[in-house]
Order: structure tokens, then C-alpha cells, then sequence
């Protein structure tokens, strides 16, 4: 109000206040995501672990690569294919794949650009290198050179010859650190013949840019066509309702292009996490499968690029997810069957106080009966259901204007699950209870055994090793001269150089403790994992191949990967790609990065010299930043204040030990995220036959 | 009305780029006004919060992938991904969703909205041009500085004040003169 001293008399502020900043995200909502996030993000490093520097979605790389060949290679390709299969398509019933863009199934009511327009104003250059139109949607990728830093607030259009102006419905962008941009649109349907256009895009950089795009139809030789034409895509078994399927494979001399998708006998079914396809060879080998699916796809549907084949291979595409490995969470959503039952907290409800139900609820296939009903505090009712299904959680909904949330509920003990509804004060009386999500596990395996067929041209076995082609990239230099920084440097130096060194491989072993999840088993990282890596160093001590392995307490893995030059593997999840990264040399560094950084305002960084836990003689960093205002996470008792980094340095050898992440709290005290010991660090002349049998699966793109 | 807006200290994103606490950290400033944004523009609960597990999972990935501009506003940047997802949302809905006008075009919600001053407020706000809810929504909801809205709706922050501004005097007025 102070800020422009808004006129606002008390009651419009107070339900303008009220309604603006109402509701607050449900708990349970709040912490399932931010441990899904957490996953993730463990997930995304994890696949790229010690491969570094800019790593660009493997889409974004695709569309380079396909930039970067003139488009007659493909045509080539193209024709060579249709000689090899002697088959004359008429392109008005050809499908196939169009690169950068998906599969399409009638070539013949598809336009393309016919070439690229190209504006250059104010320093900043735009092109267009890519339209399409088809019945679904109109898309298009863009290069843009010289924007200035900053966020971008442009808006895209595209106007009609009739004057008409259609607004982009979605857009994105990758940048490289030249500068250069890659954008995609996508607009709507064009109704009729979109022969001619003109992309229209407001305040890009500050200036509004024009271009009249000439659109043709698509000719045959611009895709690659579906192989075999005409025959039903391959599928897994359907298990519990959940099923795999190979819509269109296309073959080139070069790549094979997959589209996979999940089907659900349900309608209104969605995945609730992230899935990946796994392609494997009876021996184990596990072949790439880089992620080019376009933007315009769901989270239903997969377009894969891998490798060229023989025909002889014996293959199997399984559906994953990490860290469940084969059961698939899903959810149903109900919220149009509005099924439910009226519940009556009757005219002055105690917080405590339980209530005994019996009402059936049926959704779908599923029949559900509420059993209990609890109010656990002044804004929140809990409630339990029998089920007759493997139901795993629930989500509540009432259309009463007191409500604020609903929480997809938890298993139970006794095999009921629990939902609660909040409010922003417990209404009295009856309230109608309505089912609008139901969460599921389907258990797998989902598996589709297939014979792909030849790749079109002769082409060698893929190699197992790719030699890295970029330059390496120089290790960096001290920005400043600050005391604790040249001397955290100069020990790690003095403790990696042997190890880089090569050739040879380094063995590195750690153990890292985190806080326990909350709630729910599936959760990354565990309390316990321990990790075993290995390096490949070539003779100049570049890292040329390496192992990852996480095992849990158990020692039974729980996520493994691999990176040959500069392509890695997931084999836990299936995740993998071709990465930008100049070829490294390896560092045990867990400290002189955030040191090399501007520390923030709010920043401190203390040395001591302490002990470490063997009677060694350490040197303890500890970083620490204050927030601007405190950050209380879903299901905590207390805000955290602020975060930091704590590392033991041993002063001798320069070994960093140990690596403590901590929240600082309100009271004063940390709350440690995680600890992690570095047990081992040793340089070998070969590694066990366990990760040269890991790596001789790592089929190289 | 007041809105609390704390500039995050952009070592925190920095280090959220590979470190899933400091992710967690970004995550928890920024729930609740992206949730509540969302849940003003779908009017319902499953759907904010999906669309708000989309946007946070794009952010993630984008700032792993090294696709967030040093420099910029991350909030701006944050509430672009949820612009697009709205979008998307919105280009996936039957056409009978995308017709009513008055759950998706206004994101007020019908059924809820029952509480007396609650009610005369959503029917001010849906005499509001769109464009103006949005503002609105973005300076509220969202706690964006009109800086940063004007980043996102490619306005200059006077004009964009200057609209609130007006936005606000408006309802005032109406506010005053149907209360009698």
C-alpha cells in the first residue's frame, strides 16, 4: 500500500487480500512435488555425473544436428531408401517421420516452409529455418542471433491474409553460449490453405519483427517413412489396464527413429512421474535412446533416436521409471463424475473428534467406502477408505467456499488409504465429499520384444568407443587472490594431480548419509547410499570412460551409469545423451568451485583448524548463506534461515573427507541435509571386470 | 493491499542449478505464489496443481540445462513457463471448456465464491477487461514487482503501475458505490 498509497478502503482491501492470496498449496501436494523435484534433479545430474559443462537437452541437439547437414543428405537417404525397398509411395497416403517435427500420418494435407526468411534489425537477427502445418497444429523453429541478455517478453503471433491474428499457444527456447538462439512456436490449426502467412513477433528485444513465410507442400523425399508401411505398431501385455506400445519405427542409414507411447484402457489416466524407455540386447547391451520428442507431444508419447541396426538384432524395449524401476504410478482423474457423499460435521465439530461413515463411493472400476472421518486440527478433516482395488492414494474435493486444499492421501497401515481436505476455517453441518483423483501402481514388466529391420545403407557395427573430438577444456584459473582460496586450491592440486595422471583408472569410493524421506518409500536419495566410480584417464589425463554405481545399504544397486566420450547412460532410468562438454580431467573438488564463486551478500565463509573424526589433522570450511527472509518447507516445524556448505579438508594430503550440506534454522541450530565420506581415492592400471563388462554394454550412438 | 516481495539472492539460484537443496529453497519461495496464480487463472485445485507440477519441472530442467539467463529476474522468467503452460493447458481443453466464459476466460470460480464480499468482488473483477484481471492476478497472487510484470507482459513498469493503479481506483469506486 505504502508504494503507491492505494486507495482502498478496509473491506475491498481485506477480500481483495483474502482472495488473492488464498488458497495456499496443500501440504501434502507441496512435499510429494518437492520430493518428485528433488528426484528429478538427482536424476539429471546423476546421468550426468562428472560429464560437465552446458549440457543441452538432447531435442535442442537434434535440431542442430539436422541444421547442420543440408537437407539434400536427407533426400538422399530418402531415395536410397525407396530404391532399397523398391516401393513407389504416393505422397498423399505416405506417413513417416519428419525431422524436428514427429510423425505425421497423411504427408499429403502437410506444409512446410518453402525456405527460410531470414530479418536482421537493430543488431538483433531472426530466421525462420522451419514451418509446419498439419491438421493439428502450426510449428515452427527459429534461429536467433544478437538478442540482448535479459529476459525475453516477446509475444508471437501469426496473421492470416485476411488480417486475422493468432496468438502462439506455446514456445521455447535453447541458447548456446555464443549467443545464438533456437526458438519453436506452435499456433493452432490454420483452417484452409496456409500458403501464406506472416509471423508477426512483438517486443523481441525491443523491436517488433515481421516475416511473410511462404508455405508448399510437403514432398515425399522430406521424410522418412514408416517401416514396415501399414503394419499394427507392437505392443507389451497389457498389466493392470497399462500398456507399451511401438507406434512407428522409420529407418535411415544413419539413426532409427521410434516413436513409443503408453496407452490406458482408462480414459483421463496420467502418468504421476517421469517414464523412459529402455532398449536392450539379449546380451545386456543397452543401445541409446536420445529423447528428440518435439514439444508438441504429451507425456503420454516418446520419440526416440537410436542407433542404425542390422536386422539381426534381438531387441526389448521396457517401460522404466526411477526410482521405481517397473511398477508405474498413475493416477485417474474423476473430478467429471462429481461421485461422492455428503458428510455432516454436525453444528459444533471438536478438533479430535472422529466420526464412524459407511458411504459407498464408486469411480470407474474402482469401489471405495469411507470409513472414518477425523479432524486432525481447526482447518484439516482426514479421511479413511476401504478399497477393493491397489488403490495407493486419493484426492478429495468439495465445492464448498471454506475449502483451501485437498492432499492426495497415503496407505495406511491396515491397507485403507487417508485424504484430507483443509479449509480456511471448518465449515458446520453437511458437506458434500467428492472423489476427483484416484492413484494407482501398475506393476511391470512392460516389454515389447522386436526385430528391427535393416538400415538402408551398409553401415559397420556401432563402435563402443567415441573418440572425443572437442577441445579440451583448460582448467580454470584463480579469479582472485583470496588467502583461503589459493590454499584450498593448492591442496587440491596437490591431491588430484597424481590421479590425473594418466594413464590409468581411478577408483573413487564414498558413502553418503541423507535425511530420511518424510513420507513414502519411493523416494531419491535414500538415507544410505554408497558409491563406487571409475575413470578412464587417457595419457594426456583426460577422462575418456567412466562407471558410476550406486548401491544401497545392501549393497544391491540402485542406479548405475555410464559415459563413453562424450555420451552417457542411465541404465537405471534409460536416460542418456550427447552432451557439449570439452573433454576433463578429473577432480575430486567438492569445495574450490563454490569458494571460486561471488559469494552473496548475505555470505559467510569460515576456516578452522580441527581434527578430523580418524585423529588427522583438517582444515573445516564451512559456507553459509543467510536467506532474505526465512523458508518454511511443507511438513517442517521450524523456517530454515538459511543454507550452507561444510567441508573437511585434510591439511596433509589434501584430501577433501568429508561434505556436510546443512540448513540453518531459526533457533540457531543446523539441520544437516546430508553427509557425505570420501572413503577412497586410488589410481590403478585396470579396473575389475565388473565395469569393463558395464562399459562393453554401452552401445555408442 | 500489500505484497511481500524479497529479491532472491541469485547465488541461491546459482547453486540451484546443481544442488537439490538449494532447488528445494527456490522451490519453497516460489510455490506458493505460482500455485496461487494458477489457481486463480484454472479456478480449481487439481488443475493448479498440476500445472504447477509442470512448471516447476521445467524450471528445473531448464535450470540444469543452463537455459535460465543469468541476470534476469527469475520470478519473470518462472512465471513465463507457467504463461506457456497455461497455454498449453488451454490448447488441450475441449472446445466446451475453452467457451465458458466464465471458469476459463476470468478464472474466477463459480461454485466457490459464495461468501457475500467475496461474491461482490468476483463480479467487479469480471467487469475488468482481461488483460487488467491478469495484471491484477500477477501483482497479487503472484507478488511480481511491476518491474518484473512488465518484463512479462512487454510493457513499461509505468504503464503497467498506472493500470493496476487504475484498476484499483475502479473497483474503489464500484466497491463504494454498490455497498451503498
Amino acid at each position: 500500500m505504502a508504494e503507491m498509497d492505494w486507495p482502498l478502503p478496509t473491506g475491498l482491501d481485506k477480500v481483495l487480500t483474502d482472495f488473492y492470496e488464498a488458497p495456499q498449496p496443500d501440504p501434502g501436494f507441496a512435499d510429494r512435488l518437492q520430493r518428485r523435484l528433488a528426484s528429478r534433479q538427482v536424476e539429471l545430474l546423476g546421468t550426468h555425473a562428472k560429464v560437465r559443462y552446458s549440457w543441452h537437452s538432447i531435442s535442442t541437439k537434434s535440431f542442430r544436428s539436422f541444421r547442420s547437414r543440408p537437407s539434400v543428405i536427407i533426400l538422399t537417404i530418402l531415395l536410397s531408401l525407396l530404391l532399397v525397398f523398391g516401393v513407389a509411395y504416393t505422397i498423399a497416403k505416405l506417413a513417416g517421420y519428419l525431422p524436428g517435427f514427429g510423425f505425421i500420418q497423411d504427408a499429403g494435407k502437410v506444409y512446410v516452409l518453402s525456405e527460410p526468411v531470414e530479418i536482421t534489425r537493430g543488431g538483433v537477427m531472426l530466421r525462420v529455418d522451419k514451418a509446419v502445418s498439419d491438421k493439428s497444429v502450426f510449428w515452427m523453429e527459429l534461429t536467433v542471433l544478437g538478442l540482448p541478455e535479459g529476459l525475453d517478453s516477446s509475444r508471437a503471433f501469426i496473421t492470416l491474409p485476411g488480417g486475422e491474428k493468432i496468438q502462439s499457444l506455446m514456445g521455447s527456447e535453447t541458447s548456446s553460449a555464443s549467443g545464438e538462439a533456437h526458438r519453436t512456436y506452435s499456433f493452432p490449426p490454420l483452417d484452409g490453405n496456409p500458403q501464406s502467412v506472416t509471423l508477426l513477433i512483438e517486443n523481441l528485444g525491443g523491436q517488433d519483427f515481421s516475416l511473410p513465410l511462404t508455405m508448399r507442400r510437403l514432398e515425399s523425399g522430406e521424410i522418412l517413412p514408416i517401416q514396415p508401411a501399414g503394419t499394427a505398431p507392437l505392443q507389451s501385455n497389457s498389466s493392470e489396464g497399462v500398456t507399451l506400445v511401438l507406434d512407428h519405427v522409420a529407418y535411415a542409414s544413419d539413426k532409427t527413429i521410434l516413436q513409443v507411447s503408453l496407452r490406458f484402457d482408462q480414459p483421463d489416466t496420467w502418468v504421476a512421474g517421469r517414464w523412459q524407455a529402455q532398449l536392450t540386447g539379449p546380451d545386456g547391451s543397452l543401445y541409446p535412446l536420445l529423447d528428440i520428442s518435439p514439444g508438441t507431444l504429451d507425456d503420454t508419447t516418446r520419440i526416440y533416436q537410436t542407433v542404425p541396426f542390422t536386422g539381426r538384432e534381438q531387441l526389448t524395449l521396457t517401460l522404466k521409471m526411477f526410482p521405481q524401476g517397473e511398477d508405474l504410478p498413475f493416477f485417474v482423474d474423476y473430478s467429471a463424475e462429481q461421485a461422492g457423499f455428503t458428510f455432516d460435521l454436525g453444528p459444533d465439530p471438536q478438533i479430535g473428534q472422529e466420526w464412524e461413515l459407511n458411504h459407498v463411493v464408486k469411480v470407474g472400476d474402482t469401489t471405495l467406502r469411507a470409513v472414518r472421518a477425523r479432524m486432525t486440527s481447526a482447518q484439516e478433516l482426514v479421511f479413511d477408505f476401504e478399497h477393493d482395488k491397489a488403490v495407493t492414494g486419493l484426492m478429495l474435493f468439495t465445492p464448498n467456499p471454506l475449502l483451501h486444499g485437498g492432499a492426495a492421501g497415503l496407505t495406511l497401515q491396515n491397507g485403507n488409504v487417508s485424504a484430507g481436505l483443509t479449509f480456511d476455517k471448518l465449515p458446520t453441518g453437511p458437506l458434500e465429499v467428492r472423489v476427483v483423483r484416484v492413484y494407482y501402481t501398475a506393476h511391470g514388466p512392460w516389454q515389447i520384444h522386436w526385430q528391427p529391420q535393416p538400415a538402408p545403407l551398409a553401415v559397420d557395427t556401432p563402435t563402443l568407443i567415441s573418440s572425443p573430438t572437442l577441445e579440451p577444456y583448460a582448467t580454470p584459473t584463480l579469479a582472485f587472490g583470496d588467502p583461503l582460496l589459493v590454499e584450498m586450491q593448492s591442496l587440491l592440486q596437490k591431491f588430484d594431480a597424481p590421479l590425473q595422471q594418466g594413464p590409468g583408472w581411478v577408483h573413487l569410493l564414498s558413502e553418503t548419509t541423507s535425511r530420511p524421506c518424510p513420507t513414502g518409500a519411493q523416494c531419491f536419495p535414500p538415507p544410505f547410499i554408497r558409491t563406487e566410480e571409475w575413470f578412464e584417464i587417457d595419457s594426456d589425463g583426460y577422462v575418456i570412460r567412466s562407471v558410476h554405481l550406486d548401491r544401497d545399504v545392501n549393497g544391491q544397486i540402485l542406479q548405475q551409469s555410464a559415459s563413453v566420450g562424450n555420451y552417457a547412460i542411465n541404465f537405471t532410468t534409460g536416460d542418456g545423451g550427447l552432451n557439449d562438454a570439452h573433454p576433463y580431467r578429473l577432480s575430486t573438488d567438492e569445495l574450490v568451485q563454490y569458494l571460486n564463486q561471488p559469494s552473496s551478500s548475505n555470505g559467510t565463509i569460515t576456516r578452522q583448524d580441527l581434527p578430523c573424526e580418524d585423529s588427522r589433522p583438517c582444515i573445516v570450511v564451512t559456507m553459509q548463506d543467510k536467506f532474505a527472509q526465512p523458508i518454511t518447507n511443507p511438513g517442517e516445524d521450524q523456517a530454515f534461515w538459511g543454507a550452507g556448505r561444510r567441508v573437511w579438508v585434510d591439511s596433509q594430503t589434501g584430501q577433501q573427507v568429508k561434505v556436510q550440506s546443512f540448513w540453518l534454522l531459526e533457533d540457531g541450530s543446523e539441520l544437516i541435509g546430508f553427509t557425505k565420506n570420501n572413503l577412497l581415492a586410488e589410481k590403478v592400471a585396470s579396473p575389475p571386470q565388473e565395469v569393463l563388462d558395464i562399459l562393453a554394454k554401452v552401445v555408442v550412438p | 493491499m500489500s505484497v511481500n516481495h524479497s529479491p532472491i539472492d541469485p547465488a541461491l539460484i546459482e547453486r540451484a542449478r546443481r544442488d537439490p537443496e538449494a532447488f528445494g529453497a527456490l522451490y519453497c519461495c516460489y510455490l506458493t505464489p505460482v500455485y496461487r496464480y494458477l489457481y486463480r487463472r484454472l479456478g480449481n485445485i487439481h488443475d493448479a496443481e498440476d500445472i504447477a507440477s509442470q512448471v516447476f519441472t521445467e524450471a528445473l530442467e531448464g535450470l540444469v540445462a543452463g537455459r535460465y539467463r543469468e541476470g534476469g529476474s527469475f520470478s519473470a522468467w518462472l512465471f513465463t513457463i507457467a504463461a506457456h503452460k497455461l497455454a498449453d493447458f488451454y490448447r488441450t481443453r475441449s472446445s466446451l471448456e475453452l467457451d465458458d466464459p466464465v471458469s476459463a476466460e476470468t478464472g474466477l470460480e463459480p461454485e466457490i465464491e459464495k461468501n457475500d464480499d467475496r461474491q461482490h468482488l468476483v463480479k467487479l473483477l469480471a467487469q475488468l477487461e482481461e488483460e487488467n484481471q491478469e495484471l491484477l492476478r500477477l501483482r497479487f497472487s503472484a507478488g511480481l514487482s511491476f518491474a518484473e510484470i512488465a518484463m512479462l507482459d512487454g510493457r513499461n513498469e509505468a504503464a503497467v503501475k498506472m493500470t493496476i493503479y487504475r484498476s484499483l481506483v475502479w473497483l474503489r469506486e464500484h466497491w463504494e458505490v454498490e455497498d451503498g
